[in-house]
């Protein structure tokens, strides 16, 4: 079922070898989403929800940029204001709390101690990223975490959707984190992918209008459907890590600016971009399409 | 944003609870459950499968009949439970056609066992993302005497919103039904008790201590962690009834709130909580003399028990102090993420039995509570349950279940 509504977005991510950090994101060639900019987002724009002596958790960063990116064009945040942002909260957890979860397994496994680090656990803790982002921005409605792997930021934004469609949910921020190390011994290295997406009713003058579907097929044939550029390379260059679930809504976002940006107007045809995640050992796949409006 | 919302399954409400399947330290099943309740037996004891001896609280409530040791237990418990909601669900005319039927499930922390199981194997990240992906684990709908069971063909969606998980299920399986995508939908909550989970909680502070040399008593103060998995079958009511299901009980509505406050603790105020509860009964176009019982999770937590009692007193007003108010937890602790998911099938064992118990008043909740503050069994005076859960991070749920 597909869902009319508007949309801003915006993504972060980079990759961390051998202490070196190269983002992912070049203007040149990878836009950085819907509307939005690439800003830095900082701990002192969060007045009495954050303490600015304090840098974000690492593993949150990119997640936190993305966010604070797309809120900021959407409209539903103001950087350094402090106030609460309405809206529901949907987030795809996809690795982010494997590497927290190993470490903790590796601090209880021997003798407990009493220094052992109540942040460590509440690190491994899938939810722990939506309580974050809660914290962080104000985000005091409804809360879901989708943990479903490669297919968790799909499904993320289709539980948003889904909400939105019947409505249970007025207007939903949907985020997803991708953490993943690369397969590769001789020079190993950690992707950290993040996207995010505010999804609102056509009332609004923010964002692009489409009309958007997240579907769910049940057979091997698949629904990665190569988009026209395969996003410059990034598709590539983060193949070393595996499907990662913020991957296809990455991709989402750029082609969704791309269409908005050609010949400098919003494009009026009914040009379609779908975007899928390959299927898994079931056989099962998701995808997610728009219609430009 | 905080306003009335459609309600759960949209055209197709009301949403009726036709089948419920629990796996606790009670044993497999509400009615063991119960008749602990009922019968003032706890089933909270020192931790025998796996070695917790060095941590400050030793003590949980563990599934020890039932389920087989090995690998995947969390997965084992979940399908018991499905097998038991679906079975209950079947006491009709024409069974759940399993075609048109999905499943939801909720988890704090899923498969984490796994990780634990030999403290000497050092793997990597990716194979620690592997052995934690419970998603493709449950493709098939268990069936007393299949050995595979049936092939599940409705949409499947799991979720992890800590000891709130089921509620976020709960939202994606009504709209499934609403949306037509299945006629029946399993909403499940599960998680298990290792080192890692009691560890966890314990580096947190927020367990209840063992003393040391008495293994049948703990401090008073602090959560005492439990497994289980609960599963519910949800259907559009209409639907329930013409395959001949008697739909009994309906979920009338439900809300989940989050804080917004801190990562780990309740907002001490009880604002969201009853934010939630406000809404809950609201959307279910109650109002507080409506509501016969008040179902708790994360009780002996002062925090949460605080919260709570700040959160009914300013929802409920007067009525506070006269709904009898219950816990599943009294006898098997406090099962994480099958928590917002057991509290819904307890409201259909109250509903059915109009009885509560045991029933104490919210003065028993708080730092001030008295000791064992248990009274007699009460008469359920209105046909509506309000059903409260808490999720670490601020997450607060809500829900009514009523009579049909």
């Amino acid at each position: 079922m597909s869902f009319r509504c508007r949309v801003s977005a915006a993504w972060a991510g980079w990759i961390d070898t051998q202490g070196s950090r190269r983002s992912l994101v070049e203007p040149a060639n990878c836009p950085p989403g819907v509307d939005a900019r690439n800003d830095e987002i900082t701990p002192e724009m969060f007045p009495g929800r954050w303490n600015p002596v304090h840098a974000f958790p690492e593993a949150l960063e990119p997640l936190t940029t993305a966010v604070g990116n797309a809120l900021a064009w959407a409209g539903w945040w103001r950087k350094g204001s402090g106030e609460s942002c309405a809206g529901g909260l949907v987030v795809g957890a996809d690795g982010g709390f494997v590497s927290p979860s190993l470490a903790f397994a590796r601090q209880i496994a021997g003798a407990y101690s009493p220094s052992v680090s109540p942040s460590d656990f509440i690190h491994a803790l899938p939810s722990t990223a939506a309580s974050f982002l809660s914290m962080l921005y104000g985000l005091g409605d409804y809360q879901a975490t989708l943990l479903q792997g490669p297919f968790s930021g799909l499904m993320a934004l289709g539980h948003a959707l889904d909400l939105m469609a019947v409505e249970r949910l007025e207007r939903a921020l949907v985020a997803t984190l991708s953490v993943s190390a690369s397969c590769e011994e001789q020079a190993p290295a950690l992707a950290r992918v993040a996207v995010a997406f505010c999804v609102e009713p056509t009332t609004r003058e923010t964002g692009l209008e489409v009309e958007l579907e997240v579907g769910r097929t049940s057979h091997a044939r698949g629904t990665t459907e190569a988009t026209r550029q395969e996003t410059d390379g990034l598709g590539e260059r983060l193949e070393p890590f595996g499907a990662l679930a913020a991957l296809p809504l990455v991709k989402f976002a750029i082609e969704l600016e791309r269409a908005q940006r050609r010949d400098g107007q919003i494009r009026s045809t009914s040009g379609e971009i779908k975007i899928g995640q390959p299927a898994n050992e079931q056989g099962e796949s998701v995808f997610v399409s728009a219609r430009l409006l | 944003m905080s306003g009335k919302r459609q309600p759960l399954g949209g055209a197709e409400a009301p949403i009726a609870i036709t089948g419920w399947g629990v796996v606790s330290a009670a044993g497999r099943g509400m009615e063991p459950l119960v008749t602990s309740l009922r019968n003032g037996h706890s089933h909270l004891a020192p931790i025998r499968r796996v070695n917790v001896s060095d941590l400050p609280m030793q003590r949980g409530g563990e599934v020890t009949s039932t389920i087989g040791e090995g690998k995947a237990r969390f997965v084992q418990c979940v399908r018991l439970a499905l097998e038991d909601a679906i079975a209950r669900a079947d006491e009709a005319t024409h069974p759940v056609p399993p075609a048109r039927t999905g499943l939801a499930l909720g988890t704090t922390l899923g498969l984490v066992d796994e990780l634990t199981r030999d403290p000497t194997e050092r793997i990597s990240m990716t194979e620690a993302g592997r052995r934690l992906a419970v998603y493709s684990s449950i493709t098939y709908l268990p069936k007393a005497g299949s050995t595979e069971g049936v092939p599940l063909g409705g949409p499947r969606t799991l979720f992890s919103l800590a000891c709130a998980s089921g509620l976020c299920a709960t939202e994606q399986a009504a709209a499934d039904l609403a949306m037509g995508r299945a006629d029946a939908m399993l909403v499940g909550g599960a998680d298990t008790l290792g080192r890692f989970m009691q560890g966890g909680f314990c580096a947190l502070g927020a367990l209840a201590f063992s003393i040391p040399g008495d293994d049948r008593h703990h401090s008073r103060e602090g959560l005492v962690l439990g497994e289980a998995a609960c599963s519910v079958v949800l259907e559009p009511f209409s639907k329930a009834r013409e395959r001949g299901h008697p739909c009994r009980v309906v979920l009338r509505s439900q809300r989940l709130v989050s804080d917004g406050d801190h990562l780990a603790s309740p907002d001490p105020s009880g604002g969201g909580m009853a934010r939630a509860i406000s809404l809950a009964i609201a959307d279910a176009e109650l109002t507080p003399s409506d509501i016969g019982a008040v179902l708790l999770t994360a009780l002996g937590s002062p925090l949460h028990e605080n919260m709570l009692r700040h959160a009914l007193e300013t929802t409920l007003g007067s009525r506070a102090r006269e709904i009898p108010m219950t816990s599943h937890e009294l006898a098997i602790g406090h099962v994480l993420a099958a928590s917002s998911v057991l509290v819904l099938a307890h409201a259909v064992t109250v509903l059915e039995e109009r009885e509560v118990y045991p029933a104490f008043p919210v003065e028993a909740l708080g730092t001030d509570r008295p000791a064992g503050a248990v009274t007699e069994p009460r008469r359920l005076s209105q046909p509506n349950v309000l059903a409260l859960s808490v999720g670490f991070g601020g997450f607060n749920g809500a829900a009514v279940v009523g009579s049909a």
